[in-house]
This record gives structure tokens, sequence and C-alpha cells, in this order.
């Protein structure tokens, strides 16, 4: 599904990812663990392919091909799909409008028919009710004036309308409260399946319970320390990072 | 040579000599000094006549409707369909108009663009020809119109200067939709002049299409008074055309008076786009607010000039003021230029400008859910040029600015 070998990524003319290696198969769980600033949101910009990352060396394979040729809007057309961390406010267009567009425009590129609108409310319906996410929320402007937690469920939609092959989360339980973040957890973990794959960006371990990892990866100053099971995620929750980011430096 | 005959002879020659004395505005002069036409000085130029082929019109306001054509803004009947209306009341073209004793043209038209005289509508009045009236009063029903002007120029230089009045009196509403459109790459100057009269608790909702064709020049200038609880509303679309300067003057000149401007400019390749607009606040409680809000593509270039004046008698005004311009290329520019102008000590005025490029953050949010590039970046601007739409009823005008914008966006 996705192969990242050796990856080293420039922000700014600044090292940022040092070498990183990855190997995600398809149906899996990867958790990306991490302090701040260690490259773990750069990692899912890079994958999503936004400007201003500079690839130095190194390559990414998803489902065989090179990524990094690939535009956006490519790659979100071949099933990738990131959930940002920090959702974009766009005045003036409505998130049922855009979530139209947005699915219409994967079905082109994969070939299939596109969606009718009352289909597509039907489709959308189903989603929105596993969500809490009202009609009056579609008709606004794309995540204008959401609340955090709107906003991240807002993601979750998304995800499940355009139903992609991989999900990359970028801290998408970072500004949740306990009740937001269980909607949001089920929200995922309701997506599961056996060819689905996802690769969760965390600091925290609390949204593995609704997603549980495969394999959970401690990334430090721009490449990936150390790899384990599911039992690492508890471990790092009581023992923090402290001890990664020594190493590092 | 009939009374009215005479007055119109003597109000022309007024506008001949006026013109002549000034010539068109220079950009030396603070209110022309982002948009130069002084090319229009190249050549002669002829009254346009009446083109061989025209097209048949495409009308877009349904249901009850007066519709008026003008080709070349020469008076079309053939595809013009006038309402009987109430006694004192006339909905029709402008030479019928004079004839008529109770429209009572002659004591209006120049008298207000006489308070506000510039070379430009001097010019207008030197060449009065054709153009439509409005004159109602106590109709509290509210009337559409729509006023189409078929521009083809011809061969050679041409202009045409239609002159229009409203005057709507004691509790009148219309709503009207004025379009200019031109397919042809003739070169014309299209140089239309509005006098608009809101009084007694009125209502005019305006809403104007500027589409001349590729080499026109299109000037318009609309003069409006309104009085006492009356509303002038306008939203405007300026998308053809190779000039374009649309100016609006309001003089708010009743207890609370209000006027509401909004305005969408297009503009790609090499054309200019100047909104130019005055609010004066004469009286207390007055309200008005000016929304513009545009995109600009190629090398072309917008200019915003926004004033609101609040005079010594006017406490209680309010008014607000905002430009936005995205600029869709390198090469594109944009002036604007805000202006308050407060005499008064209890009024509440603002004002806001901005130019920028697309939000890049916004456009890779559409692009990673798999929306191609152009098709981004054509809903972003959509987007942002909505809240103007959105600001006004667009009820009586379904899809028009929708269909203009989707076409020009496609064409950028």
């Amino acid at each position: 599904m996705l192969s990242i070998e050796n990856l080293h990524v420039c922000v700014d003319g600044k090292q940022i990812l040092t070498g990183l290696d990855l190997e995600l198969k398809g149906g899996e769980v990867h958790a990306i663990m991490g302090p701040n600033g260690s490259g773990k949101s750069t990692l899912s910009y890079v994958l999503s392919g936004r400007e201003g990352y500079e690839v130095t060396s190194g390559k990414i394979l998803y489902q065989g091909e090179n990524l990094l040729e690939m535009d956006p809007e490519e790659r979100a057309g071949k099933g990738l799909f990131l959930a940002f961390q920090y959702p974009v406010e766009i005045p003036g267009v409505s998130s049922m409008n855009f979530l139209k567009t947005a699915a219409n425009s994967i079905r082109k590129f994969r070939g299939e028919a596109e969606f009718d609108a009352m289909d597509f409310v039907k489709f959308v319906r189903e989603a929105t009710k596993k969500l809490n996410i009202t009609d009056d929320m579609l008709k606004r402007s794309v995540n204008s004036g959401f609340s955090g937690g709107e906003k991240k469920r807002n993601e979750v939609l998304q995800m499940a309308v355009l139903e992609p092959t991989l999900c990359i989360l970028d801290e998408t339980d970072s500004g949740l409260d306990v009740d937001a973040l269980r909607v949001v957890g089920e929200g995922i973990s309701a997506l599961k399946s056996k060819t689905r794959s996802f690769l969760v960006i965390t600091h925290y371990p609390r949204i593995l319970e609704y997603i549980v990892p495969d394999r959970v990866h401690v990334l430090a100053s721009g490449k990936i320390v150390k790899t384990g099971n599911n039992d690492l995620a508890h471990e790092l929750e009581k023992t923090g990072y402290s001890e990664y980011m020594i190493d590092a430096a | 040579m009939t009374p009215v005959d005479e007055w119109l002879q003597d109000l022309k020659q007024r506008g001949i000599d006026n013109f002549a004395s000034v010539g068109l505005p220079r950009v030396l002069e603070e209110d022309w000094k982002y948009t130069n036409i002084q090319y229009l000085n190249d050549g002669e130029w002829e009254l346009a006549g009446l083109p061989s082929n025209i097209k048949s019109p495409d009308w877009l306001v349904s249901g009850e409707v007066i519709r008026l054509c003008f080709v070349n803004g020469i008076y079309y009947p053939n595809y013009s369909e006038l309402l009987e209306l109430p006694d004192n009341n006339y909905i029709g073209p402008l030479d019928k108009a004079l004839e008529l004793e109770e429209v009572n043209v002659k004591d209006h038209l120049g008298s207000l663009v006489a308070k506000h005289s510039a070379s430009i509508t001097e010019l207008n009045t030197a060449n009065i020809k054709d153009g439509f009236v409005i004159k109602l009063s106590k109709l509290r029903e509210p009337i559409n119109v729509e006023i189409l002007n078929i521009n083809e120029g011809s061969d050679g230089q041409v202009f045409f200067h239609p002159r229009n009045l409203i005057i709507l009196d004691s509790v009148s509403q219309v709503n009207l939709v004025e379009r200019f459109i031109g397919d042809s790459n003739n070169t014309y100057f299209n140089n239309s002049t509005n006098e608009v009269l809101v009084q007694n608790g009125s209502n005019l909702r305006l809403y104007r299409v500027l589409g001349d064709g590729n080499n026109a020049t299109t000037i318009t200038n609309t003069v409006v008074s309104v009085g006492v609880e009356s509303v002038f509303e306008n939203l405007s679309l300026s998308h053809g055309g190779r000039l374009v300067r649309d100016e609006i003057v309001v003089n708010l000149d009743g207890i609370g008076s209000s006027a509401k401007l909004g305005g969408v400019y297009l503009a790609s390749k090499d054309q200019h786009v100047d909104n130019t607009v005055l609010v004066d606040h004469k009286y207390p409680n007055s309200k008005s607010e000016q929304l513009f809000k545009g995109a600009l593509a190629g090398s072309a270039t917008g200019v915003f000039q926004g004033n609101i004046r609040v005079g010594e008698n006017a406490d209680g005004a309010n008014g607000a003021l905002t430009n936005r311009t995205v600029l869709l290329s390198e090469k594109a520019r944009m002036n604007s230029k805000p202006r308050l102008e407060i005499y008064a000590d209890d009024v509440q005025c603002s004002h806001g400008c901005t130019t920028g490029d697309l939000d890049k953050e916004a456009l890779f949010y559409l692009r990673s859910r798999g929306i191609p590039l152009a098709e981004a970046r054509s809903i972003l601007v959509e987007g942002f040029l909505s809240e103007v739409l959105e600001h006004f009823d667009q009820s009586y005008i379904t899809g028009l600015f929708k269909g203009v914008f989707d076409e020009w966006v496609l064409g950028v």
C-alpha cells in the first residue's frame, strides 16, 4: 500500500525528516507517535502533496507508484486521504456543495458514474447521522465558524464520503473533549475494513482505543527510532517522550 | 418646435457648451487618477445606428414584467413589452415620455446631474436621444422592469448615450434589471447616465450587468437622490468591455434614507474596471453600505474609489465601506482608495480594503479532496465573491450572476 524509504525532507531550508522508513500494508493500522517538532505533521503533508516541502532524498511508493510525482488531487483520486490537524475554513463555499464536488471529482477520476443530487443527499445522510452532523452544518460554509469538534467531525465525514484506501489522520484527537473524542473515534472505527489502511499520527495514545494499531512507531528528530505493537503506545503514555528526545539530541 | 422640443434643445446645447469647455477627464483629476480615457480623443465618433442583424433578446425576469429593449442605445419597440399602468404612472421610452405632460420629464431630467456636474455626463446630455423613463407614485405593489441593451456597435467608431430617468414617489417599489450585453469586437463607446429620485417611503432595487463587447468602453453614471424613509439598492456585476467605469453618486437627502450598494467586478486580459462611489449623508439617521468585491486575472487593472461624506446635519448617520479584491495573476493590479469625510459629531463610519491572492491553504485543502486545480480556484473565487450576492435579494435575477460568473471563470 505505502512504502517509504529513507525519506529526507526540508522545509524552508531546514531538515525536518532525516531518513524515515515505513512499510504499511493493505488493511493495516499503523500509529506514528512522537514529541512535538519531531516531523509528524511534515510527514502527513508530504504524503498529501502540500507545497513547500522539499524531498531531498528517498522515495515514496503508493500502490507501487511514485507518489511524489502526483498532484494532490491525483493522490486523492487514487484513494489517499489526509484528515487535517487544522481543517481550513472556506467562507462562501457550502459544505454540502464542497462534499458533492469532491465526491464526484474522485468518482470521475476513478471512471465511476457521478452522484446525482438526490442520491448524494441520501448517501451523505447515512454518514452524518453517525457523526452527529446536522443539516445546518452542511448548509454552512466549509468549516467556517465551526468549533474544534465540529471541524474534526467534518473531516471524518469527508473521509466516510470519499471512501479512501489510505487514511492519514493528523492529530485528529487534538483539541477534543472526551465526548467529542468518542464521536470522532467511533466514526473512524466504523470506517475500518480489510482493504483500507490507516496511518494514525498522534501525540497521545487515547485515539488508539478506537482504532487499535497493528504497529506503533516512534518518530523523533525526523526518523523512526522505535517500532513495536500496541503495548508500545501504552508504555509511551506512562513514560512520555523524554527518552527519545535525549537520544535524538 | 413644441415647448418641450425647445427645452430639450436648450438642455442639449448646454451639454455641448459645458463639455466643449472641459473635454474628457484627465488623470490629473483626483477622481480619474487611475483611469485614463484620453484614448477616446483619437479619431471621430459618430452616433450609432441600428445594426443590420439584431439578435433576439434573452429575457431573464419572468412573470409580470415590463420589458424595454435598446439596440446601440436606440429604443427597439419590436422587442419591448410595455404594460398598462394606472393614471399618472409611466414606464416606457424617453421620447414618448417627453410628449406626455403628466410625466413632466423637463422638471427632472438634468436637474440631478447638474449638482454633480461631470464632463462625461455633460457629453451624455449633449447627445440625449433615447433612454427609458420610470415615473411611479403611490403604487404599493412592486413593479418588475427589465431593460436590455443589446450593444453591437458597427464598423468604425460609434458611440451612444443612453439617458434614463427614474422617479419613485409615495411608497412605490421597483425591481429593475438593467443589462448591457455585447458580443461583437466592434469599437464602441457606451456612455450611459441614470438620474434617480426615490422619495417618500419608496424603494428601488437596481440590478445591473455590465457586459459590453471586448473593444467597448463603458462609462455609466448613476446619480441618485434618496428621500425620507426611502431605500436605494444597487447590485452591479461588471465583466465586459475594454474599459469600464461605473460611477454611482448617492445623496441621502432625507431623514431615515438609506443606500445599499454592492458590486462584483471580474476582469481578465488587459481589461480595466473602475468602480467609483460617493455616498453623501445629508440628513440625520441616514444609512449606507458599500460592499465591492472582485477578481482580476491576466494583466487586468481594477480601481475602487469609495467615498462616504457625512454632512454637519447628518447626526446618527451610519456608513460602512468594504472593498476586497483577489488577484489571480502576478500581473493583475488593483488600486483601492477609500475615503471618509465627516463633518458631524455623532456618526458611525467604517472602512476596510484588502487585496490579495487566493488562500493557498484553502486551495490545497480542496485539491487534497480530489478537486482539480482549475475547479478548486473557481470554487474559491466564487465563494469569495458570493458574500456580495448573498447580501442582496436575488429572487428576481435567479441564475443571472451565477451564469455570468461560471462563464467568466472558465475563460480565465
